[in-house]
């Protein structure tokens, strides 16, 4: 009786991990770009989970608590990165591109991504999400910890920019 | 709700996202660097519901309780647990533990039973075990990192024996 109580116990760790893993490698593939940084959030993340149990926002709602989570850890190491990529830049070998040369040249998607970059990190997260992940807006707000009213008019507002960008990309094949 | 599909593909080609085959082999191997973790833990006693245990919680008394049950094994009578008790908190406990017994073995952490004859005419010595659900409560105590004498306890056996160098001196 004890054995079987310990193994539906001892599943919790691996059943949180399970669930919601790739949810937020994802989450962190999309902030660093890069599958190291990825997996060394998800690691971070959950060893800190392990460490401090019980965490009361993980009680609340553990998806919305993992996935911010992730995402932030990832940030932080993306952060680090570019810290020590500016502390251990050689200045003698910056090159100063030319003026007017443009970096994509006459690649349209490529202008179009340089633009999506432009955009609010906040409303490419809501578009990925809504895209990508196909998750609903009430979803996403919970994940994100905000209104659906909001998730919702974020949207909106990505989808009419986005808009925009692909009409520029169509028009230019 | 419905979604765009010229969107979706220009989101997929914009943002793109390793195959799913790549994220599975990418989280089971961080489950794999995850596990010399685990296993310094006692993550039996985890739930994902209530407060995040599946064990019963318990304050301080009833830690130092079911810790000298624990300790005692077969000869856990009251005077025993009252004895252990105050050399952890000092002073006159024997009402605070009898008082917590009886909370516990309302709660079904302990279970009491008489054994041996009576003594002196009166009645046979009871002795107390923890049940399984006293056991898990005290793992979780030891989880959490509840320590047996508490400050504020350190504080008050220490005040006790200086009053009671003071008494001998004078």
């Amino acid at each position: 009786m004890e054995s079987e109580n310990d193994e539906i116990s001892r599943g919790v760790a691996e059943a949180l991990f399970e669930e919601h893993s790739r949810m937020m490698y994802k989450a962190a593939f999309k902030v660093t770009k890069n599958g190291d940084d990825a997996k060394d959030a998800l690691q971070t993340v959950f060893a800190r989970l392990i460490q401090n149990w019980p965490s009361s926002s993980l009680m609340r709602d553990p998806k919305a608590f993992l996935y911010r989570a992730a995402r932030n850890e990832a940030r932080s190491l993306v952060r680090s990165h570019r810290q020590r990529d500016v502390t251990e830049i050689d200045v003698d070998s910056i090159e100063i591109p030319a003026a007017g040369a443009d970096s994509h040249g006459d690649n349209r998607m490529g202008r179009v991504l340089a633009a999506l970059a432009k955009m609010k990190p906040r409303l490419v997260e809501v578009l990925t999400l809504f895209y990508n992940e196909e998750y609903d807006c009430s979803e996403i707000a919970a994940m994100q910890g905000r209104l659906a009213a909001t998730v919702f008019s974020d949207l909106c507002r990505a989808r009419a920019k986005l808009k925009q960008l692909i009409a520029l990309e169509e028009n230019g094949q | 709700m419905k979604r765009n599909k010229r969107i979706k593909d220009f989101m997929s080609r914009a943002v793109p996202m390793p195959p799913q085959d790549v994220i599975d082999r990418a989280c089971a191997e961080v489950w794999q660097r995850l596990q010399p973790e685990l296993k310094k833990y006692d993550t039996s006693l985890w739930s994902l519901e209530g407060d995040g245990w599946s064990a019963e919680p318990t304050n301080q008394r009833e830690f130092q309780v079911l810790t000298a049950i624990s300790q005692l094994g077969d000869r856990s009578d009251i005077h025993a647990i009252t004895a252990t008790v105050e050399q952890w908190t000092g002073g006159n406990m024997i009402v605070n533990v009898y008082d917590t017994l009886r909370r516990l073995e309302d709660r079904q952490l302990i279970a009491f039973h008489r054994t041996g004859p009576a003594v002196g005419g009166g009645e046979p010595p009871h002795y107390y075990s923890l049940s399984k659900e006293g056991d898990r409560a005290l793992r979780r105590a030891h989880a959490e990192g509840k320590e047996l004498v508490s400050v504020r306890e350190e504080r008050r056996s220490l005040r006790l024996f200086v009053k009671e160098a003071l008494r001998i001196k004078s």
